[in-house]
């Protein structure tokens, strides 16, 4: 494993391992939820999980970011062992819709603000590029008319808007998405996957998402999943037909 | 009316101005995580560490802190063996600090009347070592949360998001459960045991209502728990009431004029 890590360094720049997934088990009590589990995922990649409820998919995704601990095997991210790993911004993360209380009294603009708060932020002030960055995702989401709402009263829609510009207000580097659409009308969720699409096409970006639309993943990622763990199965498309030296989060999802 | 310029008054008044900062700045944070009901748990606990001060001759309130300090770890405890009941643990430990302060109780009966106005607050008992302690934990709890605002309105809002940010997220619960504690217990000898938990999550309630911002909600609520204060504290000074009886009362007089003008305001 070590010298695999040392060629992809070395390696093409689009295909750096972002997350690796190294013999991992995981039981809860006694029960084996994932057993000698290997994966990995590569910049660019654009990896959908599917799998009923129960198959564990939330313990997978808890474990790629660190929540929980697998009982056996490593997970790197970004190459890095992840108790080791400090780079938080990097990541991305667009939580479940129903994870967060609907009546806090929270405005976009202050939860938009939140993911920039990582480790590396602690005891710094909010200064004014701050604030720009805010403004810039509000813009990029096309929800800077209702910046001084309260998330609660918004649709469930705008909260996942909210929610993607909080995850993409660091430029991040991988994106986990668990479950965006449950819950939103079916309109929306084709408007929030094309987003996502068009987001991966177009952006120097890697995608996690885990979702119950088999419909969707597969008409993007296509019907045979590369991997399987257990009862879930990895869909993935790779993705880098595009130029991407102009930085900048605007160009990225602008056409 | 010259009970307001009195020695002891005065203290009283320091001490509840000062604690109206803390109690509600604690308190917004325990109401949206759902933990109103710790309030009333730690209260319980300092109680029958007041109650041991007596009986052993220590100063009450510093017995009381360890308790609740001690108490507040025993819940995190708790809460994570019993993950998704975390009320479940508070009772718990609620059961156990009203035991323990009635065991204390009974073991020494002379000193009763004192404990009495550990429960229901008073004006007199203020002296200026308590003034002191009070003035230290409102330092501490201003500076804490000045300090990690931003991480703590992350932490209350979305848990898992602040572990995926890198924060530090088992040492910024803790910090909160033993600041908790901290406010609890010298907040207790004003406002009362039985009473203190709802300065810490009325003031909260009321501005949950008219708030259009986290920042906005965490001003008001250390305004409203203010003018409780002050008002509660005279009112209880003029008329010889329990101080904790008078400054929840306007608690909830206001709560219920809040619910009532944002009605008015929407219909």
């Amino acid at each position: 494993m070590n010298s695999e890590n040392a060629s992809t360094s070395t390696g093409a720049y689009c295909h750096d391992n972002i997350i690796e997934l190294d013999h991992v088990s995981f039981s809860y009590k006694d029960q084996k939820v994932i057993t000698d589990f290997s994966f990995v995922i590569k910049e660019r990649d654009f990896v959908g999980v599917i799998g009923s409820n129960g198959a564990g998919k939330t313990t997978l995704m808890k474990m790629m970011v660190g929540l929980l601990q697998p009982v056996q095997g490593e997970i790197r991210l970004f190459g890095e062992p992840i108790r080791r790993f400090q780079d938080w911004e990097r990541i991305g993360y667009v939580p479940q819709k129903n994870s967060f209380n609907p009546l806090f009294p929270a405005t976009v603009r202050e939860v938009v603000l939140s993911g920039l708060y990582s480790n590396k932020k602690i005891f710094k002030r909010v200064g004014r590029s701050d604030q720009q960055k805010c403004d810039e995702a509000l813009e990029v989401m096309r929800i800077t008319n209702i910046a001084d709402k309260r998330i609660g009263q918004l649709s469930g829609g705008q909260q996942q808007r909210v929610f993607l510009a909080r995850a993409l207000i660091n430029q991040p580097d991988l994106l986990i998405l668990d479950e965006p659409t449950v819950g939103i009308d079916a309109q929306t969720q084709a408007d929030f996957f094309e987003l996502i699409k068009h987001m991966h096409a177009h952006h120097h970006m890697t995608f996690l998402m885990v979702s119950h639309d088999i419909e969707m993943i597969e008409g993007y990622l296509g019907t045979e999943p590369r991997d399987q763990c257990g009862a879930i199965n990895f869909y993935v498309r790779h993705s880098h037909d595009q130029d991407c030296s102009k930085p900048g989060l605007q160009h990225s999802i602008k056409k | 009316m010259e009970i307001l310029t009195a020695d002891f008054f005065q203290r009283a008044l320091t001490g509840g101005l000062l604690i109206g900062i803390t109690a509600p700045l604690i308190g917004i944070f325990l109401v949206l995580r759902r933990l109103s009901m710790i309030g009333d748990t730690l209260a319980h606990v300092t109680i029958a560490g007041v109650a041991l001060g007596f009986l052993t001759g220590i100063y009450p309130i510093a017995v009381g802190l360890v308790f609740a300090v001690v108490a507040s770890f025993a819940i995190e405890k708790l809460r994570k063996a019993y993950k998704g009941y975390a009320e479940l643990s508070i009772a718990i430990i609620m059961a156990g600090g009203v035991a323990l302060a009635s065991l204390f109780f009974t073991l020494g009966m002379g000193y009763n009347n004192d404990v009495m106005s550990y429960l229901f607050g008073s004006i007199y008992t203020l002296d200026t070592t308590d003034l002191y302690v009070v003035g230290a934990v409102t330092v501490v709890v201003v500076i804490v949360i000045t300090l990690f605002f931003k991480e703590m309105f992350l932490l209350t809002f979305e848990e898992d998001a602040a572990s995926v940010s890198g924060l530090p997220v088992k040492m910024l619960n803790l910090l909160i459960t033993v600041m908790t504690a901290l406010v609890i217990s010298t907040a207790i000898k004003i406002v009362g045991a039985l009473l203190v938990s709802a300065l810490l999550t009325i003031p909260a309630a009321c501005s949950l209502l008219i708030a259009r911002s986290f920042k906005q909600s965490v001003v008001f609520s250390v305004i409203i728990a203010e003018i409780a204060v002050v008002i509660g504290l005279m009112a209880a000074g003029i008329w010889n009431l329990a101080p904790g009886a008078t400054i929840v009362l306007l608690l909830i007089a206001m709560l219920i004029l809040t619910l009532i003008g944002k009605k008015g305001f929407s219909a």
